[in-house]
């Protein structure tokens, strides 16, 4: 048997909206020798349904998990979510992708309570996390960009919480071995989150919550990149370390 | 096999031919055109006609709508029929409310009983993940196959058979429509690994909560459906 040439680490990255791209974590990924793989479902592009990458990440979006009528590659999404889990290959989906990961895993997400939650909010570590692989080793509390109507109600039964804010309490969680959801989004630049501001009609109390948020981030942004930047990092880490070890258990199964 | 002499009754009809191997055949039938949409709440289920359709007499007919009757599916109307009555929020409420009782007490009692039953349970959740179930009716049955797997290993017969009159309702109060929106199958390996996950780690009282919410998460999103 020929071994095929060993592949740079790679991780698929599924993004549902044209205007909520990898952004910050691009230049990070590269930086730690992470090669990205981008699909688009909203230009047509395909879903796969396994992940033949090193990792997944599932990015943020306009609509909700629960639109697939308008966008049927949603379940899609849940359907290669739930196969990454199975896997165990690292996996981040973040904002809509954290809730289609708690979608697909047995969680709830409804339209939040409490309205919509933006600007950057304080994300405090649960203590029972800090051993946590993805997120214990960061400096906790921390503030990270966040823009959010629905919420994830109910967390998959079983899958550990991890961080919480004011607002809305289940910020961060994992799923199996290396699945992480972040209901925040620690790859949106100051540039890009003041453009999601420019939208359509609003209640009012939502507008205000919108501008003050937008301010609140450019005030704070070089506060978001120590938090942000280190994330990213370890979640490319992860990735790298997963497919080293999964060539050395190829090898030593095929050589012998 | 014992030979009958002439004039003697068998005292085991051949399976299949019985009139109540027939009813159980015609209440299948009606409970999936109930669950698929083919027959929806205030339709008119008249004896003669089912009878005719099926190819059958009418008393595995009557039976089988007796039946359904004393489930609570149909009520009487007209004639020698009976109309689908609308399954109610309560009743929907009331199965999943039933299922944490007995369901979430039997997980509590697996906690004792060694680390079999978890590896027992995620080899029944690969075998029943094997092949996506293609139509709601396989996806359901899944789900039922699994969770009456949770009780069936605490080897209480009486548990067992709460589980099998709670779901045998539960089956005619919910729409298929209702069950796919509560129970995606997307989910269905996924959630199960990690509430498996998670139960093998738990004390018993845990282990209640978790199956208890895990059917509560259930019972929420059929709200999103309805």
């Amino acid at each position: 048997m020929v071994d095929s040439p060993p592949q740079a680490p790679s991780v698929l990255v599924i993004q549902p909206d044209a205007d909520d791209p990898l952004d910050m974590f691009e230049d990070w990924f590269a930086d730690e020798g992470l090669t990205v793989q981008t699909v688009k479902p909203f230009e047509g592009q395909a879903i796969p349904q396994h992940v033949q990458t090193s990792g997944l990440v599932v990015l943020g979006g306009d609509m909700g998990v629960h639109d697939e009528g308008a966008h049927p590659w949603l379940l899609d999404i849940q359907i290669l979510l739930a196969d990454a889990v199975r896997s165990e290959a690292p996996t981040l989906g973040i904002c809509l992708g954290s809730q289609l990961l708690a979608a697909a895993c047995g969680g709830v997400i409804e339209l939040g309570s409490r309205g919509m939650e933006v600007g950057t909010p304080t994300i405090t570590l649960r203590p029972e996390a800090h051993d946590d692989e993805l997120l214990g080793d960061l400096v906790w509390p921390s503030i990270f960009p966040s823009m959010h109507r629905d919420e994830i109600r109910i967390l998959p039964p079983g899958a550990p919480w991890l961080a919480e804010s004011d607002m809305y309490k289940h910020q961060a969680f994992r799923v199996g071995r290396r699945a992480w959801g972040v209901q925040f989004h620690p790859e949106v630049s100051v540039g890009r989150f003041t453009s999601w501001s420019d939208h359509k009609e609003e209640d009012p109390t939502t507008v205000e919550r919108i501008d003050r948020g937008v301010s609140q981030y450019a005030a704070t942004a070089d506060q978001v990149k120590v938090h942000a930047e280190p994330l990213a990092r370890r979640f490319a880490q992860i990735t790298i370390q997963a497919a080293i070890t999964r060539l050395a258990s190829h090898q030593s199964q095929t050589r012998f | 096999m014992a030979q009958l002499s002439k004039g003697e009754r068998a005292t085991l009809a051949p399976v299949g031919r019985t009139r109540s191997a027939l009813a159980n055949e015609v209440y299948e039938n009606l409970l999936d055109a109930l669950m698929d949409g083919r027959l929806a709440s205030g339709d008119r289920l008249v004896m003669d006609r089912l009878a005719e359709d099926m190819g059958v007499s009418r008393s595995p007919v009557r039976d089988a709508l007796l039946r359904l009757h004393r489930e609570g599916v149909v009520e009487p109307g007209g004639r020698r029929g009976y109309l689908v009555r609308a399954s109610s929020d309560s009743d929907i409420h009331n199965f999943y409310t039933a299922r944490m009782a007995v369901e979430g007490f039997a997980a509590g009692l697996l906690v004792d009983s060694g680390s079999e039953v978890w590896q027992a349970l995620r080899d029944m959740l690969n075998k029943l993940s094997a092949h996506r179930p293609d139509s709601v009716r396989e996806s359901f049955e899944a789900n039922q196959l699994f969770h009456r797997y949770v009780v069936e290993l605490t080897e209480n017969s009486y548990l067992t058979d709460m589980f099998d009159t709670i779901w045998n309702r539960g089956r005619t109060a919910l729409t298929y429509r209702e069950f796919a929106g509560a129970n995606p199958y997307e989910g269905f390996e996924c959630e199960h690994t990690v509430l498996l996950d998670a139960l093998e780690q738990a004390d018993p009282d845990a282990a209640r909560q978790l199956m208890t919410a895990h059917i509560q998460a259930g019972l929420e999103r059929t709200h999103a459906v309805t």
